[in-house]
């Protein structure tokens, strides 16, 4: 009874004021935050800190919680429509959400993506709800060899990644898997491959390697395409409703992946990049029709969705219970605890149950109403995708460049942008694919730690003989030839794609798989050995996986026919116009770089708005002054005026005022 | 019509409107200080706190309280607001500060005391010296502890010394506060403890703790121990063995803190050649959270920046909230004031190079 009354206090204490109008403060904010690239929910919520040490401890919790809660629902709205992430815990949205916006089913894709949202956050606040009173010995089952046994699986789902090209997919899983050894090692904190840059002492950060893989070359394709997302007129089967259908159709997926994102949520020190791959992941490897993925799969939008937000309540589940926090954000918002006089640990859980509750009410009902919010005007919020797409570019690249540079508040994360668009283009000109390398370094680090703990915890490797481990192991070789027993029944049923022959662009990007790690390889041979081990249990697969894949290239260019011979030459633009817009686009992103770099944010947002929209896309100039203009406020009053971001100022003035002295 | 392009021209409009108001009250705002010329510089203006850590951490939290108070301090009233510029273990703020940042006065930045041991034991990312900058103050000056779970054999210093196998600690970074104290306790009181690497910061630390996994932990704060530890400390579930001990300029000795009356100190317990080492380690770190600006900022606006910040300290508003923070039951912070901060860096800055080379083989491992 003392559970129930308690479940019942905390919802009365939600809704009393000045919680409710507290906690509808927060989700406003909240809102907002996330359709936002650039504003994290992180800086966002030390931001409002300060404001809190006059609230009442379930007032504060309203005011964060309902903050917090939403934020990577609406993210995943800014990833499905412009394919640039809202939030960093929204990247994996963009693989298929953004595909459908374009196929004109950007209501569909948001109805699905806002009713996943709404379960996972349901589901990771239930699970909190049912666990309290197993809670401490639930988070205390998993040890260092377990949660690298879960590692290792998600690193099996590389495969499963890489569609049709498997080979290639792992070839691109271990290159994902070595840049994620950049960095101080975890050891004896040796420098590896940071080439005297402070910048990558911490290694390179998922959402500038994620925008670049994955925004920059939708920019270059719509500017190729000349169209608006959308590249068609809205299809019937592309409306709001259709997508919370989806959501209910795939119910088990959902409860599922609501369920991957919880577990990791409970972990600390796992964050959001592994719970939206790994379930985006177990989403492609679930399907029975895998070849779908990356083009616009429902199931791809439904598993990632409902993970980001089930991992707040998991989260929340050792930051109550042990004033352990779950996720960063959770240690902030513990720091938000002490100040209101909240005491986490066992007292969270017995006399001060009711506050507890209070957070999973909050929690349930902030979700409850951005997602009611949202449904009203999402068939309006769709239609942007119908607006000419050159008027939109300047924008998507301005939403791109300020989203990286706000991940740390650091220009070199802008390099990383434009290098793994750079990239990320190739890759989709060549039909690599791009997830895997995500995933790898999302989860790179992670192997690595939890291996070393492992080992050093049991000195050597009798851990190995753990039930749970070897429960896991067997599951990751199920994962793996599961596939591959599969195919081999199917033989020919499915219809593989047809074999293409390789373009010499393949043997450039092949011959790049080569030299990648005949370079770690080589300058990481004289390192210490805890330093050098990772590099090489990485780098030696992938070098052989990319000299094989360079032999099976040599091979195919012999046998296989030409694209020509296969009629897939485009045939409405003509390959010239096709190749000048490339150039011309690439250019301008360049130039745009350059100019950010040269004479910093402030100027070049506007200017280069100003100039594409003239230039480039041909609007009448009040046209482009107006937009221009309106880009210069956004950066103005929304990240330097209110935020404050630290944009650096050009070098160019940098120079100048070094003469001055 | 609802084409999505006038749609969008409303917003725009819209848009303008508030841009238009917003610049009309930024303007205003500047003819009211213009107008007053007698007024100090500050008048007006906005001065910026870097702090050289991500968002939500202690020295956010503290760098956000002080960016609260500072202001009313400082003739002019001006705004303050906080940049954080996180990267390369807490180097990247002091190297951007040291050759980037204006000394006028309107840039100061906070950053963890670990920085001048990055110099010291020459970390070649360092591109400052720390001895030049405009020392505004510390926040605080705090110990670290160690502390063993009471159902490990490991209750004190000596029974760890004298049992049949060293106990387990975690840490997070041959750079972390965590490593840092197991190395020198491991060099200055010859102990053995068995270091287990790869823990992604200090949560998975307290949950292997927690677990069972590690018997107890090396050099967390008392801020940290108070939020995660708290209760097992109240019910005796945990015992807190060694702590580093306060800096006692005048008895050139370190103290116990107020707060662990009845913890021995490194200094007490470490042999007499050993106190040099524990000096040099431990001394330079101790005003853990600084305050400083460029090189070559002004005397008259350095010492502003100072007063201010010394009259925040006091301010009874500020120290009721930053005791939250930092959770000390005695609150007992030790602040530093500018001038004194000054002089430890000056310090700091004439270490022997023969306790330097000690220090690094300390650290190296």
């Amino acid at each position: 009874m003392f559970y129930l009354d308690a479940l019942l206090s905390g919802l009365v204490q939600v809704f009393a004021w000045p919680n409710f109008g507290l906690m509808l403060a927060g989700t406003a904010i909240g809102f907002v935050v996330g359709l936002l690239p650039g504003i994290g929910g992180m800086a966002t919520m030390a931001l409002m800190l300060p404001f809190i040490y006059q609230m009442s401890p379930v007032g504060a919790m309203a005011f964060l919680l309902g903050m917090h809660s939403v934020t990577a629902t609406t993210g995943d709205m800014t990833s499905i429509l412009f394919g640039v992430p809202g939030e960093g815990a929204s990247a994996a949205l963009i693989v298929d959400g953004h595909p459908m916006a374009k196929r004109g089913e950007a209501g569909r894709a948001l109805g699905a993506a806002l009713m996943s949202s709404l379960i996972g956050a349901v589901f990771g606040a239930l699970v909190l709800v049912g666990t309290v009173p197993i809670v401490r010995p639930l988070v205390l089952a998993l040890g260092p060899p377990e949660l690298f046994m879960m590692v290792i699986l998600g690193v099996s789902f590389i495969g499963v990644l890489s569609g049709s090209s498997v080979m290639k997919g792992i070839l691109i899983g271990t290159f994902g898997l070595l840049l994620a050894s950049i960095g101080m090692d975890p050891k004896m904190g040796w420098q590896r491959f940071t080439f005297g840059q402070p910048q990558l002492w911490e290694g390179l950060s998922i959402a500038p390697v994620a925008m670049g893989l994955f925004a920059i070359p939708e920019i270059i394709d719509m500017a190729v395409k000349r169209s608006s997302i959308a590249e068609g007129p809205f299809t019937a089967l592309g409306g709001v409703m259709e997508g919370i259908k989806d959501t209910f159709l795939h119910w088990a997926l959902v409860l599922r992946c609501s369920a991957i994102g919880t577990i990791i949520g409970i972990m600390p020190g796992l964050g959001a990049g592994p719970a939206q791959w790994l379930s985006y992941a177990h989403a492609v490897q679930s399907s029975d029709h895998i070849q779908d993925f990356g083009k616009g799969a429902i199931e791809g939008v439904i598993g990632p969705g409902a993970a980001n937000n089930s991992k707040e309540g998991g989260a929340l589940i050792p930051t109550l219970a042990f004033g352990i926090p779950g996720s960063p954000i959770m240690a902030i918002l513990l720091g938000a605890f002490v100040i209101v006089g909240l005491v986490p640990g066992q007292s969270m859980l017995t006399k001060h149950l009711d506050v507890t509750f209070s957070m999973v009410w909050v929690v349930i009902v902030s979700n409850v109403m951005t997602v009611g919010i949202s449904l009203l005007f999402l068939n309006q919020i769709a239609k942007i995708t119908l607006v000419k797409g050159t008027l939109l570019i300047p924008f998507i690249l301005f939403m791109v460049f300020i989203g990286a540079f706000a991940v740390n508040n650091n220009f070199a994360d802008l390099v990383v942008v434009v290098l793994f668009g750079f990239l990320g283009t190739v890759m989709v000109h060549l039909h690599w694919p791009r997830p895997p390398l995500v995933l790898g370094l999302v989860l790179g680090p992670l192997a690595e730690n939890y291996l070393w703990t492992s080992v050093a915890l049991h000195h050597g490797v009798s851990w190995l003989a753990n039930p749970a481990v070897i429960l896991l192991a067997i599951l990751t070789l199920t994962v793996v030839f599961y596939p591959v027993w599969q195919k081999a029944r199917h033989q020919g049923v499915q219809g593989q794609e047809v074999a293409e022959a390789p373009r010499g662009k393949d043997f450039i990007l092949n011959s790049l798989m080569i030299l990648l790690p005949a370079f770690a390889l080589y300058s990481s041979r004289d390192w210490p050995k805890p330093a050098m081990i990772f590099p090489w249990v990485v780098g030696m697969p992938m070098l052989i996986l990319a000299v094989s894949n360079l032999i099976v290239l040599i091979r195919k260019s012999k046998t296989a026919p030409s694209a020509a011979a296969l009629g897939k030459v485009p045939g409405e633009d003509s390959e010239v116009t096709n190749y000048r817009r490339t150039v011309s686009i690439i250019v301008w992103i360049l130039v745009f770089f350059s100019a950010i770099w040269l004479i910093g944010m402030l100027i070049s947002v506007p200017l280069f708005t100003f100039l594409y929209l003239k230039l480039d896309s041909g609007e009448k100039w009040w046209v482009a002054l107006l937009l221009s203009l309106l880009s210069w406020g956004i950066l103005f009053g929304i990240f330097d005026w209110l935020l404050h971001l630290p944009f650096p100022d050009g070098y160019v003035f940098g120079l100048l005022n070094k003469t001055e002295f | 019509m609802n084409s999505p392009l006038i749609m969008a021209l409303k917003g725009l409009a819209v848009t303008v409107v508030c841009l238009v108001f917003l610049f009309m009250v930024q303007a205003t705002e500047a003819r009211s200080s213009a107008t007053d010329t007698t007024s100090s510089f500050y008048q007006g203006k906005a001065i910026r706190i870097i702090v050289g850590q991500p968002p939500g951490n202690s020295f956010d939290l503290i760098g956000r309280l002080v960016a609260r108070h500072l202001g009313k301090h400082i003739p002019g009233n001006p705004a303050v607001f906080i940049q954080n510029m996180p990267g390369g273990g807490g180097l990247l703020a002091p190297n951007y500060v040291f050759n980037a940042a204006k000394p006028d006065g309107l840039t100061i930045a906070i950053s963890n005391s670990a920085i001048v041991m990055d110099q010291i034991t020459g970390n070649k990312a360092v591109q400052f010296d720390f001895s030049r900058f405009s020392w505004i103050g510390s926040a605080s000056q705090e110990i670290r502890l160690a502390f063993m779970r009471k159902d490990t054999p490991y209750h004190s210093v000596e029974a760890i010394r004298t049992a049949a196998k060293p106990p387990k600690i975690g840490y997070s970074g041959t750079g972390s506060g965590f490593y840092q104290m197991s190395r020198l306790v491991e060099n200055c009181l010859g102990l053995k403890l068995d270091l287990i690497p790869g823990f992604i910061g200090s949560a998975p630390i307290d949950l292997a703790i927690e677990r069972g996994d590690l018997d107890g932990m090396f050099g967390t704060p008392p801020a940290s121990m108070w939020r995660a530890w708290g209760d097992q400390l109240k019910r005796g579930a945990i015992i807190v063995i060694l702590q580093t001990g306060i800096w006692d300029t005048g008895s050139q000795t370190f103290k116990r803190h107020p707060d662990f009356q009845n913890v021995p100190t490194l200094w007490e317990l470490a042999s007499a050649q050993k106190k040099n080492i524990i000096k040099v380690a431990l001394v330079p770190i101790s005003p853990i959270r600084m305050f400083y600006a460029p090189p070559g900022l002004p005397a008259v606006r350095l010492k502003i920046l100072r007063d201010a910040f010394w009259a925040t300290m006091n301010d009874a508003a500020y120290r009721a909230e930053v005791i939250k923070v930092l959770g000390s039951p005695q609150e007992k912070l030790y602040p530093v004031p500018g001038e004194k901060l000054h002089t430890m860096m000056q310090d700091s800055k004439k270490i022997p190079p023969d306790l330097v080379e000690e220090l690094k083989t300390v650290y190296g491992g």
